[in-house]
């Protein structure tokens, strides 16, 4: 009867386990309050970034954006308030490119001489 | 009754645990059935809501499909931004250094791409500039010397450029041209037999370019032509209507290459299409696949390099769209991928 028992409840436990496959549920997972964030990461003699939704990388940017040449931020600082507005860009729904104006607004070196 | 039971039981709870295993597989199983549908199914690789733009101008190299330029519904664009196929991410490379405009041009020559033509709200465009991926620096080349236009088609094959119909303000136009990389110049060719159109496309199949679709004048082309880029000669397939079954004809629409079968896809023909049509370069035969799971588009963007197709952006009238998604020819279509 315990071998029964054991059976049944194996396939109770298959099936509850499909179950909660097959509708999606998660449990146990919170759900971060802002799953969009970034992170810095060095590259050559500078900086980079990447903007990520959870864990799933949406941009990658080794080199400065709209900048010819393969030119990393000179610093993470610098990195960093960029990739803070492209990701403010991307929570109000605006387009995610930037512009050489808000480049110059963020004070990023590189852009004085525009 | 510990382990001694009767037979007649144990059969019976093998009854069950047998019954219990079909309920099981038939739940793992329950999506295939055995209609007769289109083979083909897209993934969905949209990461990021309001880019949206039309009438890029792209090109593939390697891994990494480009898309710059373009038209949002309120501006004309200069960002160009690259798709990385294999790390799923976008990243924004060197602005295009000529005048924001859509319905131009993108062509890879070898490794590096050129955008050029098109219109910036007011003329219709002749320059063009190569882009260099490796030291991400764009470069102006030689200008195209004939009429200034857009909606034209281009392709690279064997190390140089070909550019050729397009509307350039008055007329749509039948002429194509030949750019050498290596002299920075144009040449014109001669023999093409069509007829002049504007919103065409091309697919590459190794060493055979395939051009059709397109309109002008408000009449949607039906022919259908490869060229071959040994004897720069053109040479007339198949009517894309040829079966009754065939609704390939449509215009603004994207040609890409996957797995060495061409294929035509979105576009316009009265309205925006999701449709799209396989083409087997053996047989000069044309097959539906599964739609485009997402929103009807035309003047859409493809990157595909032989192996893999990812599609999006474009617009549905005026709505502009921001979305890709990767085409699987020989997958069945799934809805929640």
């Amino acid at each position: 009867m315990k071998r029964i028992l054991v059976a049944y409840t194996l396939i109770a436990v298959v099936t509850g386990l499909l179950f909660l496959r097959f509708t999606d549920f998660s449990y146990g997972t919170t759900k971060s309050k802002t799953p969009l964030h970034s992170e810095i990461f060095e590259v050559g003699d500078g900086y980079g970034y990447q903007i990520l939704l959870e864990d799933k990388v949406l941009i990658r940017q080794e080199y400065i954006p709209i900048l010819e040449g393969n030119r990393p931020f000179a610093t993470a600082k610098n990195a960093d308030r960029t990739a803070n507005k492209v990701i403010t860009k991307i929570l109000k729904k605006e387009s995610p490119i930037l512009t050489i104006s808000e480049l110059k607004e963020l004070q990023i070196p590189e852009f004085n001489l525009y | 009754m510990k382990y001694i039971y009767n037979m007649k039981e144990r059969v019976n709870h093998i009854r069950m645990l047998t019954m219990a295993s079909l309920t099981l597989c038939l739940m793992a199983s329950c999506s295939s059935d055995d209609e007769e549908e289109d083979l083909g199914n897209w993934i969905d690789k949209s990461v990021f809501d309001g880019s949206p733009r039309s009438g890029s101008a792209y090109f593939t190299i390697g891994n990494i499909g480009y898309s710059g330029v373009g038209y949002d519904g309120d501006d004309y664009l200069t960002s160009l931004w690259a798709y990385d196929m294999d790390g799923d991410y976008w990243s924004q490379k060197a602005d295009f250094p000529g005048t924001a405009r859509n319905a131009a041009v993108g062509f890879a020559i070898n490794d590096k791409g050129y955008i050029g033509s098109g219109y910036d709200g007011l003329d219709e465009l002749s320059d063009f500039y190569s882009y260099d991926p490796s030291t991400n620096t764009w470069t102006a080349i030689a200008p195209f010397p004939s009429t200034p236009r857009r909606s034209a088609i281009a392709f690279g094959i064997n190390g140089y450029g070909y550019f050729g119909t397009g509307f350039d303000g008055d007329n749509d136009r039948k002429d194509f041209w030949k750019y050498d990389p290596s002299s920075d110049s144009w040449s014109e060719l001669v023999g093409f037999g069509g007829d002049k159109r504007r919103a065409a496309t091309t697919f590459t199949i190794g060493d055979t370019v395939y051009m059709g679709t397109g309109v002008s004048n408000g009449i949607y082309l039906n022919d259908f032509w490869t060229f071959d880029p040994a004897t720069e000669s053109w040479t007339q397939k198949l009517d894309l209507d040829e079966e009754d079954d065939y609704s390939i004809v449509r215009s603004n629409a994207l040609g890409f290459t996957l797995n060495d079968h061409g294929y035509i896809a979105t576009g316009t023909y009265g309205g925006t299409l999701q449709s799209i049509w396989e083409y087997d370069p053996s047989t000069d035969t044309w097959e539906s696949k599964t739609d485009f799971e997402r929103t009807s588009r035309q003047d859409a963007v493809v990157f595909s390099n032989n192996v893999r197709a990812f599609i999006g952006l474009g617009r549905t009238g005026s709505l502009y769209l921001d979305d890709l998604e990767e085409f699987l020819p020989y997958d069945e279509y799934d809805d929640e991928d």
